[in-house]
């Protein structure tokens, strides 16, 4: 595998380190445009990831992480959405508010996508080849004969037996685990520094979900690669991530290393997460179920959203705007109490 | 082992006998399900696991009563669901015992209807109530599945996941059935409602004697809800017993694969990809 299109050798010199990150979202806001005004959906985000470097993204459903992505592809426009303030820094450049032009130079290039329904990713009515031809020859005009001979590469890379057959087959005829190794494939294609994998395997069986993860990350290492991987299963992010991201109503809660933000939280909602864990649960006690549901957009609750929902939460939480993230030992966090959190729960 | 109650234990209330599912014909014809010997004991909380396509909703849909078996029987208290041979279908007067969760809470919702009207409709269906009496038994069950009124009043698709999920299980329990079927009930939501949907299925199980069959490819989850499991492979049952015992000493290999699949239980760096040469 070291040989193909995805060969270290010609990635040479791309990898440089400048000690930049890569990419660095700063106090990003997002809105959808209705006829009655803005709706935020992102307010605020924050994130920085480094070259190399795998960064969870967790959060209950709604919490805007399918829309972080989107934003980071810069494919809001095609969701109504477009950003409000911030930045998003990608190798220095500031892309939050750059024209199409610019975009186009970066999605599927630099920034690969794997979206989270890829039922909806692959098109059913045109046949894998096609689809990957398409994905190559988006930012490198060759031949067809070119282009399939690196089709046919690219799947070998994402380890599909029977390569040159399963180019001719088309979408619904593939199963869950293959239909997902044919868009990272895609994703792959212009050897991006960066992917983009929106709960890949949130559909798949755990044994398929564990050849994707084991899949996404040896590629990562291999193509010195840097991704982003949006779960809701800590227990997923915790395999394949250095460090995490905690989402909630729009707002970023807290980063910091995968180990420390998973056990030993400065946030109430990232530990809320962490115990209402199903696969560290012990039998036949009652799961720590976080009560009520997260608040959805357009009626996010004043002062700090998660008040409704924590157990800390006092007249000081609900009082003024959603903290802001600051340090509090190794981590970031967005939490007015952090220093009252111990240094681990388990 | 599949008479091993007729020595001493109860009665199933539901058990699968010998049963097999076959579709297709000729040379194509494969056994969905075969030769399975599955039962539930009253107030069981049951777990079967199994990869895709491992023939666990034909299990289901079979014990359901949705359809018949090929071949093998269908028995609920120890009579067999399917009548005679020529009329193969689930008499009414039986069908309330037994009622299923489906896994896809999106397609088993009707758009146009209020989360409490779709309660409603069942509770009129078995419980004959009428009117005002419907709604406010229809309430009762949302609330008991964490659903309050004014989200009772919400169609499906102002709903999350997890609420449409908890819906669907409030509107199968309208016939207060002896057993719940559920199929992949948490698949499509995260991880914090499913532990609210998990802790309200083993209260209904501890507390009001609901026996359960919970079906999931994930052995993580079936570990923490049920007692006894079986483990499923491309229709054959190839394990069975104490879930704890299956968990940490498993004896086939497929179900080794399945618990080392979970999240955490065995590092990426030490995973072989099945086409790897
Ligand atoms: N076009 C739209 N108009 C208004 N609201 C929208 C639109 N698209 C999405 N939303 C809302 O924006 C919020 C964030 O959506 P997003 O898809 O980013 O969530 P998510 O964190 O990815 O959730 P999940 O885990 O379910 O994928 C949700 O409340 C969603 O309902
Ligand atoms: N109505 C049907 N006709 C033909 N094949 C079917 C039908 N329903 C299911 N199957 C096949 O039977 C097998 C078992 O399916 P299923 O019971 O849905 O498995 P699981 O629920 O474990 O994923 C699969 O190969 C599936 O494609
Ligand atoms: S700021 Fe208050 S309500 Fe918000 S997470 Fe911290 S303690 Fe809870
Ligand atoms: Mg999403
Ligand atoms: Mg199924």
């Amino acid at each position: 595998m070291q040989s193909g299109p995805l060969s270290l050798e010609n990635r040479a010199g791309e990898l440089q380190d400048n000690g930049q990150p890569l990419l660095q979202i700063r106090d990003l806001k997002v809105g959808f445009a209705k006829s009655h005004g803005i709706l935020p959906v992102i307010n605020t985000a924050n994130l920085t990831l480094g070259r190399r470097e795998a960064i969870g993204v967790v959060g209950e459903s709604g919490s805007g992480k399918t829309m972080l992505c989107r934003s980071v592809l810069g494919t809001l426009d095609r969701h109504g959405a477009r950003v409000l303030g911030g930045q998003i820094m990608f190798e220095a450049h500031d892309l939050a508010n750059a024209p199409e032009s610019v975009w186009s130079k970066v999605r599927g290039k630099q920034i690969g996508y794997v979206p989270q329904s890829s039922l909806a990713g692959l098109n059913p009515v045109i046949n894998v080849k096609t689809q990957m031809v398409e994905a190559i020859t988006a930012a490198r005009p060759m031949s067809v004969q070119d282009a399939e001979k690196e089709a046919v590469e690219l799947l070998e890379v994402v380890r599909i037996p029977r390569a040159k057959d399963v180019l001719r087959e088309y979408s619904y005829q593939l199963s869950g685990g293959m239909r997902q190794r044919v868009m990272i494939a895609a994703a792959l294609a212009q050897k991006p520094k960066l992917l983009v994998a929106d709960e890949p395997t949130t559909a798949l069986d755990v044994t398929v979900q564990k050849e994707i993860l084991t899949l996404i990350s040896r590629l990562r290492r291999e193509l010195g690669m840097a991704l982003i991987l949006v779960s809701h299963d800590l227990a997923v992010i915790e395999e394949v991530c250095d460090s995490l991201m905690v989402m909630y109503a729009g707002a970023s809660f807290e980063a910091g290393s995968v180990s420390v933000t998973v056990h030993a939280p400065r946030h109430p909602y990232t530990k809320a997460l962490h115990d209402s864990r199903v696969d560290t649960a012990e039998r036949g006690k009652p799961l720590e179920a976080i009560a009520g549901e997260p608040p959805t957009i357009g009626s996010w609750p004043s002062g700090c959203r998660f008040w409704p929902r924590c157990p800390l939460g006092d007249d000081k939480c609900r009082a003024g705007d959603q903290p802001t993230l600051r340090h509090v030992a190794q981590q970031l966090t967005a939490c007015i109490y952090a220093e009252r959190m111990g240094d681990g729960h388990d | 082992m599949p008479n091993e109650w007729v020595t001493g234990m109860t009665e199933p209330l539901l058990e699968a006998r010998a049963a097999t599912v076959t579709y297709g014909y000729g040379g194509a014809a494969f056994n969905a399900v075969n030769d399975a010997n599955v039962y539930v004991q009253p107030g069981e909380a049951v777990g079967v696991v199994g990869e895709s396509g491992s023939g666990k909703t034909t299990l289901a849909r079979v014990l359901v009563g949705l359809q018949p078996p090929t071949k093998g029987n269908v028995l609920l208290e120890g009579k067999p669901i399917f009548g005679a041979t020529a009329q193969r279908k689930f008499p009414r007067s039986e069908r309330w015992k037994v009622q299923m969760v489906f896994q896809d809470p999106y397609s088993s919702l009707n758009p146009r209807q209020r989360a409490w009207e779709a309660v409603a409709e069942a509770v009129s269906a078995w419980q004959g109530l009428r009117g005002n009496q419907a709604k406010t038994e229809a309430l009762r069950l949302l609330r008991s599945m964490g659903i309050s009124p004014e989200q009772a009043e919400q169609f499906p698709h102002r709903l999350s996941g997890g609420q449409r999920q908890r819906v669907s299980v409030a509107r199968a329990l309208a016939p207060k059935p002896k057993i719940l079927i559920a199929d992949e009930p948490t698949s499509s939501i995260d991880q914090s409602a499913q532990a609210q949907l998990l802790n309200l299925l083993s209260q209904l199980q501890r507390e009001s004697g609901l026996a359960i069959l919970f079906i999931s490819h994930d052995l993580g989850l079936v570990r923490y809800l049920t007692s006894r499991v079986y483990v499923m492979k491309r229709g054959d049952v190839v394990e069975q017993g104490d879930t704890v015992r299956v968990f940490n000493k498993p004896e086939n290999p497929y179900t080794r694969l399945l618990i080392n699949s979970i999240p955490g239980h065995s590092s990426l760096a030490e995973t072989t990809l099945p086409y790897e040469s």
